[in-house]
């Protein structure tokens, strides 16, 4: 298992760097990513264009996803790599070499949730957790986000990250009734996922603050 | 009313200051205070356990360790006792209240910790909120609870897990 993990960390830093995104404010506070914000950072430069961006990758690292998501995963990075080894690493990179590279490494960055997921570990069981949840999604669970790490005194912990949709979150009475709801759904499910992590579980209304949150 | 009692209040009123933009120092004291509520509600009884005389029991409540009971904390929610004490050849298995106020006592310390400390995240108000909710919760299962020989385990458990999880000489 160690060595697996190692194998999607490699993965994940080659992804990471080669997309040259924005270094991570904490996940909870990151803005969301999506394709066209990828898009377009992706093209202020072709050095993502390379088959070193997806190095790492092997499928089996993957067996936490759903076997649709994996073998997608998977016809993405080969597809890319194809492109990317057309390329000349000392030619300008041809337009339709990047016109069809792009899309590609575009959807590998936004299958890592790379605003969701902070580390691969966290991708692996925030993956897990969300399909342990998904037949009964509750209503009010607008978005998930983690990162695992060590808590204040060393000991393995997982952060979850539970937002709660506007509709609930109008008035603190609601918001607060359906956290203590989903508090007791999410807290098993990860100590089932993730039984050597101490689950550390806050919520947050989806919406943003209507004026800037004060600096801290 | 008790200091723990006027902690919780105090975190309720830092957390609902300034509802259109809460200043970040508000939220993470209110964060702060719902765990020492929590922590002296606990300390208090935990003291009562050996002395009576209010200036030996302040005395013993100094002896509390704020590692120490999240480590007894984490044992109890995770439905463990310590060796010494485990019912011979079957499970332990905490009562719900119990359970309760020992995984709110380690999840707020650690908020506790990354209000205090932690400035690479902001809190938002209804986040903090619901930590003061859980610390009140924890409260109203503590009073459930606190009467029951279980209860009294996980309070000496807050000085003696250690020796009593060593094997046995």
């Amino acid at each position: 298992m160690k060595g697996k993990q190692m194998a999607l960390r490699e993965f994940w830093i080659s992804v990471r760097v080669a997309a040259r995104l924005p270094a991570p404010q904490a996940v909870v506070d990151s803005p969301r990513l999506d394709a066209e914000e990828i898009e377009r950072v992706l093209r202020r430069s072709t050095l993502w264009l390379t088959p070193g961006a997806v190095a790492g990758f092997d499928e089996n690292d993957f067996s936490f996803l759903p076997v649709a998501e994996r073998t997608r995963l998977a016809k993405l990075v080969t597809e890319f790599r194809q492109v990317a080894l057309a390329v000349s690493p000392t030619a300008p990179v041809p337009n339709d070499a990047l016109e069809r590279g792009l899309p590609l490494f575009r959807d590998v960055v936004l299958s890592f949730g790379l605003d969701r997921y902070e580390d691969p570990e966290a991708l692996r069981l925030g993956k897990l957790i969300e399909q342990a949840i998904e037949s009964d999604r509750p209503p009010e669970l607008a978005d998930l986000r983690f990162r695992t790490g060590l808590d204040h005194s060393g000991d393995p912990a997982l952060w979850i990250w539970a937002f709660l949709t506007e509709e609930v979150s109008k008035n603190d009475k609601d918001f607060l009734k359906a956290a203590h709801r989903l508090r007791a759904i999410l807290d098993p499910i990860a100590r089932r996922v993730a039984p050597d992590r101490w689950p550390y579980l806050s919520f947050r209304p989806i919406a943003e603050p209507a004026e800037a949150v004060e600096a801290s | 009313m008790s200091l723990h009692g006027d902690l919780l209040e105090q975190a309720e009123q830092l957390a609902q200051l300034d509802p259109r933009r809460p200043k970040q120092a508000n939220l993470r004291r209110a964060v702060s205070s719902a765990y020492y509520a929590l922590f002296h509600l606990l300390t208090s009884e935990a003291s009562a356990l050996y002395a009576g005389e209010p200036g030996l029991a302040s005395r013993i409540n100094r002896t509390h360790n704020h590692g120490e009971m999240k480590k007894a904390s984490a044992m109890i929610a995770n439905d463990k006792l310590p060796k010494a004490v485990r019912p011979p050849g079957e499970g332990y298995t905490t009562p719900p209240d119990l359970k309760s106020v020992a995984n709110t006592f380690v999840s707020l310390q650690q908020a506790r910790h990354e209000a205090d400390y932690d400035l690479s995240r902001t809190f938002r108000r209804q986040e903090a909120l619901d930590f003061v909710e859980s610390a009140r919760q924890a409260f109203e299962a503590w009073e459930r609870v606190e009467r029951t020989d279980d209860a009294r385990v996980y309070m000496a458990c807050f000085h003696l897990w250690k020796r009593w999880d060593e094997d046995p000489r």
